[in-house]
């Protein structure tokens, strides 16, 4: 490992010193200009004017700035001894032009006063040059047309050039240190929120400038949120953006997508669809959307082939995005639009696995048990939402509805086998199954929020603020199966016996929700001097909850060879379930500020709520005729305390007790027994009671106000103890053969806990930033093996380090290394299962030309346990890409897969009572070809100056 | 912020007790009225050396027990400096110099059992046989103290004159917001008494007019000039000055904006405006919606404008004499302030939300925070200003949190 720690160090430091010798070689342009600017007429300084320097002969701009409060500027990295051109523009400002050179022997042009002239707004001016950047009012703004860039540039590309702006590596975009939170097309969401597709698509010729502003942020009064508005120019409010690729590759390896986009100023339509073999899975059609921009550097991590995945998948994805904006130019306040997406998808999925697993029964006494596995299966997937959003001043309305339809078939075939302490076979379970699942869920959602804050003194505000959530969620699934079992026992041959059993089951549920809460009523309570200061809300949750399952089975008749139904395992059971939990919750909050320099709150809140649930079962088997109720007292407690110190830092800390309570289902009270895999038996447990769960979490997130080099850090506790929690009790014999049931019992803990740090350092070329993530898992889990109470440990543990360089447009590397140990200790049996994964990578991104692309990753991974050899393989990818025809619309890419054919498929994963490790399938090296198209159109040509 | 509506309006009403005199409605004299055309994108600027004759900036000092967010209100007593603070509630007292003294804040009034609200939200300053005080008020009671902070009697609003601010004559005096009784169902916008006359009563309008319509004003829209002869007036979405004195009140002054920035002519009387005037100016952010602080400089009549968008020339002055307008947000910094500018334009938002805070004795007052001196002085740096001890030593000890500075201006002869 310390081979490959040193490697990567190495690749490191080749890639940064490669950097500090070009700029020995080249250094920074060592030239600057300065000068005040006066308006003469009203005898002032002009502040906020924009200031560029352009190269004389081909007019590149070089570098630009804004005046300061003294009307002065001193731009700075321009080159000694060419001719360069001066331009300085302010709105109510005839543009100033000059031209000069810095002189090689000072490096420092100095203006001294420069005279702006009042623009007159009477004369048609026949030219307005427009600056880079400009001040309007409190919006920044900047104007793609002063970047002179080729025809292709999208308007990412601005981005990068304008100081103060950072994109960051990780898609995050930052201005002056503050992070942006939305980007927005003329006020609304552009395909989805992913800014990426806005930015890497539209044509710079197609905006007239970028807005970026403050907006108030409803969560935290005392922050606001930051957002860019791309503002389309008047003739490109309709356009059309795409990508059409098809790739083949060695082993049969195939992939395809396309994407064809239009928009106008109200409408977004969207048609995406991809299929491959290479373990390519979207989860949605934005994420092939963000996948697929005309334009993007870096790596995309979301949508690559998945060397790690188990098995090979073979999806075929097609969607459709919707959204309509009943108003053009929505704001905050005046909102309203309708958006729909269709995704559909169908998997093909097969696995083959071989594992090896061992599981302590008692002290020093341990199973091992092996087994291999085969399976095919056919998922399909369809989901079809729709979204109706509404504001008008106080009043938010929004309606939701989503219908998700899935189909799956799978078969699969194992044996497995079962081992003693001296390794002698004791049994063998060779079993075949096949199902066939239907299911169908809808949801729909409706919320109203109403908030008018009056000023009115003596207003009777009780209906000021009100909140009513809706939902229904309907769900309908229908499941055919066959099982087969043959089971050998070498102890005892009696018990060995062979089983087929076919199943039809059918479960539709219906459950339905509504939430009303007064979220501020203080005023009725002022009573007096201390009830004045608190605040008080009141909410109520009802749920209503239908369940109705039928079951069927059949047993093969080996000596008729036809199914009988299995009386038993057939049943008919309905589940209604009533929860009704109403909550005052009281509030007081401190604050403290002092102008100019910080402000701070403290706040505490209580919460007392009653929840009462009665469950209603009734099924054609007595057994399961059960009626429970259950109420409890569940309180709540929150402190929370946020830091705002002016140009320094954001600080905050929340602290968070909740009471909750767990109550048990039907299959854990009373479940039908199914023997048909005698390696896994469910059986019931009429005992159970409510598990009482404690739930404590501290959070703390502290934000850098700085403008460079900004660090940010946060940090999270989640605990959770349980009384009376739920545990499995579980019967092992000698033959491997296992049966469990659900008890209570208490000393459930878990813990949580992660750190994450965030550094980045502007340097003269380029930029570095470090992120630092860990967490770790602890739990303590009873169970009963046999009778006897074991109380097994659970640690599981994640920590990665990444680096990221970013230089402009030109090159991306991204190095990290991750180290993930787990463990698990059963106390009373002495034994531990210790298992780690280390990991390091390096990856690439470099445009060699415009054209032409280089990028390549390498991932080295070892992973270690106390049980066996450590396993150590390298996965090294790279490919080449390269675009032709007009405006680079059409790419030719060449892309080499896992060339060390290194990938080995083994696994490690730890249990409460045993490790688990073996092999599984996985992706492969493979070579691919890949040809795409990117058509773009956006509004109509610009006319000819 | 609803405690404060609170309490403001708590102390409005408490400020209405019992009036005695019977009120009737007088006419304005308008026969002097000057119309002036005023265009703040053409005010001009200057620099401080061609306005000021003397520009002086006093650090308050900071320690732990003075430390205070901005000045909200300022006035000088004794030759020291007397302040207001909304974040810590309290009224400050300095020296001249800027050291500290002592303050009052709420653990230093009597502790009062029937009162809702235990607090300071101002102060007034007092003057009984010659001795000047410090007078706050609370819901009960109105609290003197002196100089060194120290509580010198507490009297009932009952046995106490009420809001009036004395003319120099020290018998007529005016009232803002004059109601003749409490429970009153009208008001008026300005009550003035003349021992001759009577009340004089200006502008009457519904006492709970604030729950029915919205009203949003420009700052100060009363300023008693400094030999307490006359006083200045303004009111809600009305362009006119209102000049007046113990025979009663004149127009003084319309002023007339460019087109884009004046409110339509039946702002005030079109019922459709009624309760949508803040969302009026959300979506007309340049119209002037109000006057407020107006005072008289020699022959310059100074006035804040009112502008939903904060304008950048918000604060004028305009020579009656010449017709010159000039911006006093515009006025650059020179080797007279130290290439300290003399307002946080451009840093901070002090003096676009407050504009001047006192003019006393030939002495105009301001202040802005260390937060905006610290960054002046980084970005001054390449006019290598010659400080004195005072910032010398406020440079060195202090930083951008520390107290605000005041900066006192003494306004050239016309």
């Amino acid at each position: 490992m310390r081979l490959y720690n040193v490697l990567l160090m190495a690749m490191l430091l080749a890639f940064t010193s490669h950097f500090c010798v070009a700029q020995q070689a080249k250094p920074v342009a060592p030239g600057s200009v300065k000068g005040i600017l006066r308006d003469t007429v009203h005898k002032y300084v002009v502040k906020t004017a924009t200031i560029s320097v352009y190269r004389e002969k081909d007019s590149t701009l070089l570098n630009y700035q804004l005046s300061n409060n003294y009307g002065e500027f001193n731009v700075k990295n321009l080159p000694v001894g060419i001719p360069l051109r001066l331009e300085v523009s302010h709105l109510g400002y005839t543009t100033l032009d000059q031209k000069f050179t810095v002189g090689a022997s000072t490096n420092v042009h100095d203006f001294g006063t420069l005279i702006l002239k009042v623009r007159d707004f009477t004369l048609k001016e026949v030219v307005v040059k427009v600056p880079p950047i400009s001040m309007n009012g409190d919006t920044l703004e900047i104007n793609p047309a002063a970047f002179k860039l080729d025809s292709n540039a999208v308007i990412e590309d601005v981005l990068r050039r304008t100081p103060g702006i950072t994109l960051w590596g990780d898609g995050a975009i930052t201005v002056n240190g503050k992070a942006v939170t939305s980007v927005f097309v003329d006020g609304k969401e552009f395909f989805g929120n992913d800014p990426k597709i806005a930015l890497q698509n539209i044509s710079k010729q197609a905006i007239q400038k970028v807005q970026v502003y403050n907006q108030k942020n409803e969560q935290n009064p005392l922050d606001s949120n930051l957002i860019m508005n791309l503002k389309l120019k008047t003739s490109k409010k309709f356009g059309m953006f795409g990508k059409i690729g098809a790739g083949l590759g060695t082993n049969k390896r195939y992939e395809a997508d396309g994407n064809l986009n239009i928009y106008t100023s109200k409408m977004q339509v969207g048609i995406v669809g991809a299929s491959n073999n290479v373990n390519k899975t979207a989860s949605s059609a934005s994420t092939l959307l963000s996948n697929s921009t005309f334009k993007g550097i870096g790596a995309n991590i979301s949508y690559q082939p998945d060397f790690r995945a188990t098995g090979i998948a073979k999806p075929s994805t097609g969607g459709l995005i919707f959204k309509y904006d009943f108003k053009e130019n929505p704001d905050y306040n005046k909102r309203s639009s309708l958006s729909v997406n269709y995704f559909g998808q169908n998997r093909d999925f097969q696995n083959e696995s071989q594992n090896e697993s061992i599981t302590t029964i008692a002290n020093a006494d341990q199973l091992y048990g092996s087994s291999s596995s085969k399976s095919h299966s056919d998922y399909n997937i369809q989901n079809l939402d729709a979204m109706y959003q509404y504001a008008n001043k106080n009043h938010t309305v929004d309606f939701t509805q989503r219908l998700t339809k899935n189909n799956s078939q799978s078969n699969s075939q194992s044996l497995s086998s079962s081992f003693d302490n001296q390794r002698v076979l004791v049994s063998q379970n060779a079993a075949v199954n096949t199902s066939e699942s239907q299911t169908t869920n809808f949801h729909f959602a409706a919320n109203y929020r109403k908030s008018k804050f009056d000023f009115t003194p003596k207003a009777f505000r009780l209906f000021n603020y009100i909140n009513v959530n809706y939902a229904l969620d309907a769900n309908s699934n229908q499941n055919q199966s066959n099982s087969q079992s043959d089971f050998r026992s070498f102890v005892n041959t009696s018990t060995s016996r062979k089983l087929e059993r076919r199943y039809d089951n059918q479960v539709d549920n219906t459950q339905q929700s509504l939430v009303l809460e007064l979220p501020q009523m203080t005023n009725i309570f002022k009573l007096s001097r201390f009830t004045s200061r608190l605040g008080m809300s009141l909410k109520n949750s009802l749920k209503l909850g239908n369940t109705k399952s039928i079951n069927l089975a059949e047993d093969l008749d080996a000596l008729t060879g036809t199914y009988k139904n299995n009386n038993y395992l057939s049943s008919r059971l309905t589940t209604n379930q009533l929860e009704e939990q109403p909550e005052l919750n009281i509030q007081r909050s401190f604050g403290k500020s002092l102008a100019n320099r910080f402000s701070k709150n403290l706040r505490f809140s209580v919460g007392l709520s009653q929840s009462i649930i009665v469950q209603d079962n009734k099924s054609t088997k007595s057994f399961q005729n059960i009626r429970k109720t259950y109420s409890r007292f569940l309180p709540n407690a929150n402190i929370s305390y946020s830091n705002f110190q002016y140009g320094d830092f954001f600080e905050s800390i929340n602290i968070t007790y909740q009471q909750n309570m767990r109550i048990p289902n039907i299959n854990q009270l009373a479940p039908l027994t199914d023997s048909i895999n005698l390696y896994s038996i469910r059986l019931g447990n009429l005992g159970l009671r409510e598990a009482q769960v404690h739930g404590f979490r501290f959070s703390y997130s502290h934000t850098d106000q700085k403008k460079k080099n900004t660090f940010n850090y946060n940090a999270s506790v989640n605990a959770e103890m349980v009384n009376n929690g739920f545990a499995d009790s579980l019967f092992v014999d000698a033959q491997n053969r296992q049966a469990s049931y659900t008890v209570n019992v208490n000393g459930t803990r878990t813990l949580n806990g992660s750190i994450s740090v965030n550094k980045a350092y502007k340097l003269k070329k380029g930029e570095i930033q470090l992120r630092l993530n860990s967490n770790i898992d602890f739990s303590k889990n009873p169970g009963y093996v046999n009778g006897v109470l074991n109380f097994s440990n659970l640690l599981r543990s994640n920590n990665a380090l990444n680096v990221f360089y970013t230089l402009n447009d030109k090159l991306a590397v991204e190095a990290s290394t991750s180290f993930s140990p787990s463990r698990s200790k059963q106390r009373n049996f002495n034994t531990e299962y210790r298992g780690a994964n280390y990991m390091n990578s390096l990856s690439a991104s470099y445009n060699i030309t415009k054209k032409l692309t280089l990028s390549s990753n390498i991932n080295f991974n070892k992973t270690t346990s106390n049980n066996t050899d450590a396993i150590n393989f390298t996965i090294w990818n790279a490919n080449v890409t390269y675009r032709f025809f007009k405006n680079n619309s059409a790419e030719f890419k060449l892309a080499a897969l896992d060339l060390l054919h290194q990938n080995t498929s083994a696994i490690i994963f730890a249990r409460a009572n045993g490790l688990t490790t073996g092999t599984q399938t996985v992706l492969q090296q493979y070579f691919m070809t890949t040809l795409s198209y990117y058509p773009r159109i956006f509004g109509t040509p610009d006319k000819k100056k | 912020m609803k405690t404060k509506l609170t309490a403001v309006a708590g102390l409005w009403c408490c400020a209405l007790f019992g009036h005695y005199a019977l009120a009737q409605t007088a006419k304005v004299d308008s026969s002097h009225v000057q119309t002036l055309r005023i265009d703040p994108n053409a005010a001009m600027g200057a620099p401080v050396s061609e306005i000021f004759d003397e520009v002086s900036f006093t650090p308050l000092e900071t320690t732990k027990e003075s430390l205070f967010g901005a000045i909200a209100q300022l006035e000088i007593l004794n030759d020291h400096y007397v302040i207001f603070d909304y974040d810590t509630r309290a009224v400050l007292i300095f020296t001249k110099s800027g050291k500290y003294k002592t303050k009052i804040d709420a653990s230093k009034l009597p502790f009062d059992a029937d009162s809702k609200e235990q607090g300071i939200w101002g102060f007034n300053l007092q003057e009984e046989n010659g001795v000047g005080y410090i007078q706050i008020n609370s819901n009960k009671f109105f609290f003197y103290y002196d100089i060194n902070g120290k509580l010198v009697k507490k009297v009932k609003p009952e046995d106490m004159p009420d809001n009036r601010k004395y003319f120099n004559d020290k018998v007529n005096y005016v009232r803002v917001n004059y109601i003749a009784k409490k429970d009153d169902s009208i008001s008026y916008d300005v009550g003035i008494y003349n021992k001759n006359k009577g009340i004089l009563t200006y502008f009457p309008f519904k006492t709970n007019r604030y729950n029915d319509d919205d009203f949003i004003g420009a700052g100060e829209n009363f300023w008693l000039s400094e030999q307490r002869d006359r006083f200045w007036f303004t009111r809600f979405y009305d362009y006119s000055i209102f000049e007046g004195n113990a025979n009663g009140l004149s127009l003084a002054y319309r002023l007339i904006f460019p087109m884009n920035m004046s409110l339509p002519n039946d702002f005030v009387t079109n019922p459709i405006y009624k309760k949508k005037r803040t969302k009026y100016f959300q979506d007309n952010s340049g119209k002037v919606y109000s006057l407020g602080n107006v005072m008289f400089i020699g022959d310059n009549l100074l006035f804040r404008l009112g502008v939903w968008n904060g304008a950048k020339k918000n604060m004028l002055a305009y020579n009656v004499k010449s017709g010159a307008l000039l911006s006093m947000n515009d006025i650059e910094p020179d080797e007279k302030s130290f290439y300290l500018p003399i307002n946080d334009s451009g840093v901070g938002y002090d003096f676009l939300n407050r504009g001047f805070l006192l003019y006393k004795d030939s002495y105009l007052y301001t202040s802005y925070s260390s937060l905006a001196m610290f960054a002046f002085k980084e970005q001054s740096a390449s006019k290598n200003p010659k400080y004195n001890a005072v910032l010398t030593d406020y440079f060195k000890t202090q930083n951008r949190k520390s107290n605000p500075v005041i900066i006192q201006l003494k306004p050239k002869k016309n």
